[in-house]
């Protein structure tokens, strides 16, 4: 064998390139045959081939089955048991995969055996999870169990080496249990950078207290949708001093004057902010107390309709350096019984200021009245933007005042754009903007969402498509039957239309 | 230029740009400062050095990976096996000299090249049994049967897939 085969870092960049054949996700292994047959060659693959097939586990069953067969059985009906806890000299095969795991992690196993909720606190009786994954980094419990029962386990896991940390509230909750293991993050797991909490049943007034410098190194805080943590723990949550990206869902309770008073600043390092709220006034209170000076994306949603001089009110706060806005109405069973709100540009006007805007979305606030000398205006603002989607409710019935030369403008003046999401009126075919078509060519935009707009003449409007977006590869409509078939023949016109020429011809 | 001397003696006058390729000799270029003397290379003989540079040649201006590149660029970079058309036909060599080129761009730290020559090795691998794998690399097979018996059971999940 050549020596260079002997040198790690060289056998590892093999072993990589052996492993990433054919992967889409890095969170999965597809090559894993190779890998397997190259641990079978000789002691120094072996080594390295096992630590990239087991780094990263979707279950514990692969491990279990190291076990001597019998500690353990698979039922008929494909659920695999643990029938006693294992003795001290039958962790042997386990250890020699299990000191190689860094990871559990989505996607769950593929494989018809799950292992029974009842095997991990056997497995765990005489052994810590501690001494069993000592290179444990990555950590997603909800994989390994989902059972209230098993849910203080979590703290076994904990050390200084993990950085990623996700686990879901189980259905029958304990708040001890709960407690226990959110006290011991910060005392445990020291270095955890991401934390990400779920839950099966909607939790109202989760209790969520760090001690604020006791994570220096949290960088992401999750909480998904379903949990609404509770007034008091928002306090805490506003002064963890390093999350740069948060994700919480507010109380109906919550008032943002309870933190005016915090002795520390509040969201001191916040980049990205994935809210929601009952009403946008509670999101409004909060942003306005961000103390942050890098906040680049704002997700926001509510449940209530808000009026236009709420809207306005919120676009007010939010300052001028972001780089992505997401506003969206949740509509709730009950909002088809309130007549939508119209807003007009003047609503929208605050945002002509956020000059580094890429994204943009307003979704179903009400009825957007929207107007040509508005999306002109913001196309020459927004410069840098690429995405836009500006939609009413769906039940909003109003023939919009934006005519095709707003996406004209769109085009000339934001190069980066690729997708426009926009209700029009496209009865009028205004005259090309011979000006810019040199630059048509390189036309990044490729997905356009016309949505319910009114069409006229379909070859037309084709060609106007063809000359500013040459590079449109999808056109959708959320139009009734009759208007769907006529933007579809003005795609099919549009696809038959070559742009070189036609550009030519319309050249004066 | 940059006079470079290999294990076997053997004197190469490179341009800068193109031995600034490797991040060893432009580190020791850096730290050095505009000197005359040579630049030895106690473990690249001279057959492979040609090689090297024949690489470092073509590549001439194409930019560096940084060592702080995201690491998306890096999982792209891993996960594409396919070579490019010239560096195919440039590392289409005797096993001993790719061998011996994966050594030097180890040494000599030439990001791409190791690549170049790691992925060559890659794909000898990829499909082969064991004993295919232990005739090809000349590999003495060291696990007794019982012991190899027991690891392809307990990975027996990984080929099945």
């Amino acid at each position: 064998m050549h020596q260079s085969l002997l040198i790690d870092e060289i056998l590892s960049r093999i072993v990589q390139f052996i492993a990433a054949d054919g992967q889409r996700d890095s969170r999965h292994l597809e090559n894993t045959s190779d890998l397997a047959r190259l641990a079978r060659t000789c002691r120094c693959f072996m080594e390295c081939a096992l630590d990239t097939l087991w780094r990263t586990q979707h279950s514990l069953r692969l491990l279990i089955m190291c076990l001597p067969t019998s500690t353990w059985e698979i039922h008929p009906s494909n659920i695999l048991y643990l029938t006693r806890p294992p003795t001290n000299f039958e962790w042997t095969r386990f250890e020699v995969y299990s000191h190689r795991v860094k990871s559990f992690s989505y996607p769950k196993q593929k494989s018809m055996i799950r292992v029974h909720e009842d095997a991990l606190p056997l497995l765990f009786a005489r052994r810590s999870p501690l001494s069993l994954f000592p290179s444990l980094s990555s950590l997603d419990f909800s994989i390994l169990s989902c059972n209230s029962r098993n849910f203080p386990l979590i703290r076994d896991f904990l050390s200084p080496k993990l950085a990623n940390l996700s686990f879901a509230l189980p259905r029958t909750m304990c708040p001890q249990d709960i407690c226990g293991v959110l006290e011991a993050l910060p005392q445990k797991a020291t270095h955890l950078e991401n934390v990400a909490i779920s839950s099966f049943i909607p939790a109202t007034s989760f209790e969520l207290k760090f001690p604020t410098r006791a994570m220096p190194h949290l960088r992401r805080l999750v909480i998904a949708n379903s949990i609404r943590i509770s007034a008091e723990s928002m306090l805490n949550v506003a002064s963890l001093r390093y999350v740069q990206e948060l994700t919480l869902n507010l109380h109906p309770n919550f008032d943002a004057e309870a933190l005016r008073d915090a002795p520390d600043n509040t969201f001191p390092a916040l980049q990205y902010l994935t809210l929601s709220a009952y009403d946008l006034p509670q999101c409004t209170s909060l942003v306005s107390l961000i103390s942050s000076p890098r906040l680049d994306e704002l997700s926001v949603s509510y449940d209530i309709q808000a009026t236009p001089s709420t809207v306005t009110s919120f676009l007010s706060t939010i300052g001028t350096s972001l780089q992505s806005i997401s506003l969206r109405h949740n509509i709730q069973d009950n909002t088809i019984a309130d007549a939508p709100f119209t807003f007009y540009p003047s609503t929208f006007a605050p945002l002509l200021a956020c000059l580094n805007l890429r994204s943009i979305t307003v979704f179903n606030l009400g009825t957007l009245n929207l107007d040509d000398e508005f999306i002109i205006s913001a196309a020459k603002a927004w410069t840098r933007l690429e995405e836009i989607k500006l939609s009413s409710l769906p039940w909003s019935f109003i023939i919009p005042n934006v005519s095709l030369n707003s996406l004209a403008a769109l085009t000339q003046h934001c190069p980066k754009l690729t997708r426009v999401h926009l209700a029009l009126d496209a009865r009028d075919v205004p005259e090309l903007p011979i000006n810019n078509l040199n630059v048509a060519d390189a036309q990044p935009l490729q997905v356009l969402n016309i949505r319910n707009s009114v069409v006229g003449r379909t070859e037309p409007v084709a060609q106007f498509l063809r000359a500013i977006m040459p590079n449109m590869k999808v056109l959708y409509v959320e139009g009734h039957p009759e208007l769907r078939d006529k933007w579809m023949e003005v795609k099919a016109y549009y696809d038959r239309l070559q742009v070189g020429p036609l550009v030519e011809e319309l050249r004066p | 230029m940059v006079l470079l001397v290999t294990s076997d003696n053997v004197q190469f006058q490179v341009d800068k740009e193109v031995v600034e390729r490797s991040v060893l000799i432009k580190n020791m270029l850096e730290d050095v400062g505009e000197s005359d003397q040579s630049i030895p290379l106690a473990n690249v003989s001279s057959s492979v050095l040609k090689k090297v540079i024949e690489y470092c040649e073509h590549h001439r201006g194409e930019p560096l990976p940084s060592a702080d590149a995201d690491q998306n660029q890096d999982e792209t970079r891993k996960r594409t096996t396919d070579i490019s058309e010239w560096d195919q036909k440039f590392i289409t060599v005797d096993q001993e000299m790719l061998f011996e080129i994966i050594l030097a761009a180890n040494y000599l730290d030439i990001k791409s090249l190791l690549d170049v020559g790691c992925k060559t090795v890659a794909n000898m691998i990829k499909g082969k049994t064991p004993e295919e794998i232990r005739r090809l690399f000349n590999i003495v097979n060291d696990f007794t049967p019982e012991e190899e018996a027991q690891i392809k059971k307990e990975n027996e999940w990984a080929e099945d897939r």
